[in-house]
């Protein structure tokens, strides 16, 4: 059976969206950890959910960061566990360390919540391994502060190194300003690890993944966990 | 990535059918483990080892102003942009200057040599490109070494089919990888290991 464990933070809203998306996809329901554990169970991958854990104080994801339940999460994703992390999780993993950089207030100082376009150029994830390089998606937002920042050198170390995983961009997959709902960086949408087992992105591919959520291009995070376990199982 | 796949894709019936229980923990093991990584992970782990004549401790590589040093690389790139299959390996060499005098870990690289095979290699890429020397830039703390062509730009200001290259090599392991984008599409991919070679080599000749 598939193994997977989401993060309950004080505060999260997104957890049993992520909850029913594994159900739904992988036919075994992930156990639920909350915050105040002090060790997640053997896990073939973690899910920190979106939402606004512990009330968004200090910063997005700065409590949350320093959680009892993040110093084993944080333990287990440095061993070599999958992580992902869903618009407040992406928020924890630049928190805690786990990712580079940082994600500030939206441009617009505003809450943002519709459908973007994402081009894909991060293929070769945990996550996204059963996306093709470029693919365009639609996959859902609802975030104000999902500005993606980082240094100079930490981006062109993320860009030379494929860290990034999506980029905003029109339908038709290019990278305009237009298409960056938030002011983010290179119009960063998602990056992982140098070992792409860690994965953020503000988007919600938890929101569509049947078709009667209005699409399934966000299914395939699951499903490429999927495979990704059932390759470490040989 | 694609027999990864495969493979992973072959047991995935089974696993959601929940008969083929995962006894232990999936975590991949830590470095140096014979046990295989994830397959999501297997691209980014499946470089090239370092030669195996490389001497010991040769790997930490530190670049001193004035001084050019050469790396010999093993490498695999794919240039998405065409054909995702059509990969290529091979070996080649890179030289690299700080400027001297530059206190910024401002300096130049350009190939000095590419197997012919290896069409994909940012040296064959670039070799027209940077015959002359293309920008580096080693980080303040040395933990890595930005190699650029034709020069440091945001990948958002690229204009149509305008190329860039960014490749990043780490200076403890000389692991390196590189992204190299069209007009803001990501062309091609590649990653390697490298090791400085004994004696400099006269700085001239082209990428052959």
């Amino acid at each position: 059976m598939i193994r997977a464990s989401v993060i309950v933070f004080p505060g999260s809203n997104c957890d049993r969206d992520v909850k029913v998306a594994i159900e739904r996809i992988t036919g075994h329901a992930p156990r639920m950890v909350w915050h105040g554990d002090a060790e997640v169970p053997a896990s073939d991958f973690i899910v920190l959910p979106g939402g606004f854990s512990y009330g968004d104080y200090l910063r997005c994801g700065a409590m949350a960061a320093h959680s009892r339940i993040m110093k084993d999460v944080i333990a287990k994703a440095k061993a070599g566990t999958p992580v992902l992390g869903i618009c407040n999780g992406f928020q924890i993993l630049t928190e805690s360390g786990l990712l580079p950089g940082a994600l500030m207030r939206n441009r617009s100082l505003k809450f943002i919540c519709r459908d973007v376009h994402l081009r894909i150029d991060g293929h070769e994830t945990f996550f996204t391994s059963t996306y093709r390089c470029g693919e365009v998606v639609k996959v859902p937002i609802a975030h104000a502060e999902g500005n993606y920042f980082a240094d100079e050198h930490t981006i062109a170390r993320i860009e030379g190194e494929g860290q990034v995983v999506a980029r905003y961009c029109t339908p038709d997959g290019r990278i305009t300003d237009d298409a960056n709902p938030n002011g983010a960086m290179n119009n960063i949408a998602g990056i992982s690890d140098e070992s792409g087992r860690i994965v953020g992105m503000m988007p919600h591919p938890e929101r569509l993944y049947e078709n009667a959520l209005g699409g399934t291009d966000g299914r395939r995070v699951f499903e490429s966990a999927l495979v990704g376990i059932a390759a470490a199982m040989g | 990535m694609r027999s990864a796949l495969r493979a992973g894709l072959a047991a995935l019936l089974s696993l959601m059918a929940g008969s083929a229980g995962i006894a232990a923990d999936a975590t991949p093991p830590p470095p140096g483990s014979a046990a295989p990584p994830p397959a999501a992970a297997a691209p980014r782990s499946s470089q090239p080892p370092a030669s195996p004549d490389a001497p010991a401790g040769a790997s930490a590589l530190k670049l001193e102003p004035g001084k050019a040093v050469d790396i010999a690389c093993e490498s695999k790139s794919v240039v998405v942009a065409t054909n995702a299959a059509n990969a290529t390996s091979g070996a080649m060499t890179l030289r690299l200057e700080l400027t001297a005098g530059a206190s910024d870990g401002a300096g130049t690289w350009r190939p000095v040599a590419v197997d012919q095979s290896h069409a994909g290699s940012l040296a064959a890429m670039q070799g027209k490109v940077c015959e002359q020397g293309c920008p580096l830039v080693q980080q303040a703390g040395g933990a890595d070494i930005q190699l650029w062509a034709p020069a440091p730009k945001a990948i958002t200001a690229l204009q149509a089919d305008e190329l860039l290259m960014l490749a990043v090599l780490k200076t403890a392991t000389l692991d390196f990888k590189a992204s190299t984008f069209r007009g803001q599409q990501v062309e091609a991919l590649e990653s390697g290991s490298c090791r400085m070679l004994e004696a400099e080599t006269p700085a001239t000749g082209s990428p052959k």
